[in-house]
């Protein structure tokens, strides 16, 4: 029997589910620039405005704040979406505004509230206790509530690789794109986050009762 | 692919271990993990766990979450995409036109300078004597090179003349015609100063004298 342990050898499949993919994004850019932009914009903010908010949303903690800048990265992405080459995926292109986006809006945060309350300490506070759970499904859900909790007590690169490939399905070069850190060392985090996360599920209060393993 | 292929490296098997629990592998990774999954009981177990572990989240609709919150957002973003097209569209025309105004008026100032004399007195490029009933101000260009000449009086006096000239004596010459001589002869003399009457004099080549 012929043992192997390299993770190469399916690299062609993964390319033909992604070529499908990338053919959507591609006949959506070609739209915009030559046919119908306002339709093709609109499919184009509909199709991602999900991953969009729920990026945004992890990262800043307030809805109204993940709604602008959702605005925010959109519209700079229909600004540029005819100069889009394709080097990348649309979800990796997206996910690295989002990201700039936010730090933009969290440097702002702090200069503000630096300006508005002496240290600015007091003001963020008081924010991120009125946040929202931006993995919550249904409003004053527990098992939402819960399920944020556990993902905040992961560390970011496991919390951000886990949300992207289990909630969003990115490739694993796509997440190494986005996250900028390699296959093999995203999938270590993908499993230690899923451990993780299946550990304190266990010792939950919703899944108590049941026996596992 | 070869049938025969299997994973030996137990590191390799945990890293595909939660893409094959949720069910993320393709049909070939599939087929080879499962085929070295004999060799690692413990990997087997651990996925059979995660898995229903995980079927709580699963059972979880979070799209529906975020499609309810992001509703309007396509419709906001076009909005927004707009109209800040059409700022950028009037900034475009704003932005020469406002460059075409600064242009004239500074043209328009650099045209018409403002210089102060020795004795203090405001010099345009105008010239303007007004005798009139309280005050009257005596203004020559700085070149004197075209003056204009007003004499503005009191209404009660009922005359007003307004000429243009090159210099002093032509003011003189010009304010002289139309009004009557003595009255301006008073009149200037009452409120002109010495040093006002010898500067206009001294450049009156008409002859023309108080």
């Amino acid at each position: 029997m012929m043992q192997i342990c390299c993770n190469d050898i399916f690299a062609g499949e993964l390319m033909t589910q992604q070529a499908l993919v990338m053919k959507e994004d591609f006949s959506l850019v070609r739209e915009y620039i030559n046919g119908d932009s306002e339709r093709a914009a609109g499919a184009f903010v509909r199709r991602y405005k999900s991953f969009v908010y729920s990026t945004a949303l992890r990262h800043l903690k307030s809805r109204d704040d993940a709604d602008d800048a959702a605005q925010e990265v959109f519209i700079r992405a229909l600004k540029n979406l005819s100069g889009f080459k394709g080097d990348s995926s649309v979800q990796t292109w997206l996910y690295r505004i989002t990201m700039n986006v936010c730090a933009n809006m969290r440097r702002k945060k702090r200069l503000l509230s630096f300006f508005s309350f002496g240290d600015g300490e007091e003001g963020r506070e008081v924010e991120d206790k009125s946040t929202v759970n931006p993995y919550e499904t249904v409003e004053n859900s527990d098992f939402m509530k819960h399920f944020n909790k556990m993902l905040d007590e992961l560390p970011e690169k496991q919390r951000e690789t886990f949300v992207l490939r289990y909630f969003h399905e990115l490739s694993y070069e796509e997440i190494s794109t986005a996250l900028g850190t390699s296959i093999g060392g995203l999938k270590a985090n993908y499993f230690h986050a899923v451990k993780k996360l299946g550990e304190m599920l266990k010792n939950s209060e919703f899944l108590a009762g049941e026996k596992y393993g | 692919m070869d049938n025969n292929l299997v994973i030996a490296d137990k590191r390799h098997m945990e890293e595909m271990l939660a893409d094959y629990a949720f069910g993320r592998l393709s049909e070939a990774e599939r087929t080879i993990f499962e085929r070295s999954l004999p060799n690692f009981p413990d990997i087997e177990r651990e996925a059979e766990e995660v898995r229903k572990v995980f079927d709580r989240v699963r059972r979880t609709d979070f799209e529906d979450y975020y499609d309810r919150h992001t509703r309007n957002l396509s419709v906001n973003v076009l909005r927004r995409f707009e109209n800040r097209g059409n700022i950028r569209q009037t900034l475009t025309r704003l932005i020469p036109a406002l460059g075409v105004t600064a242009c004239l008026i500074m043209f328009s100032i650099w045209q018409k300078p403002i210089a102060t004399d020795a004795t203090g007195e405001t010099r345009t490029a105008s010239s303007h004597i007004a005798a009139g009933a309280d005050n009257y101000t005596v203004e020559t260009s700085v070149d004197d090179e075209i003056a204009e000449v007003v004499c503005d009086f009191a209404p009660d006096d009922e005359m007003s003349a307004s000429v243009e000239a090159k210099d002093d004596a032509e003011i003189l010459t010009a304010i002289s015609a139309p009004l009557n001589e003595s009255f301006l002869e008073e009149q200037m003399a009452a409120h002109l100063s010495d040093s006002d009457l010898s500067n206009l004099l001294e450049s009156n080549d008409d002859g023309f004298s108080l």
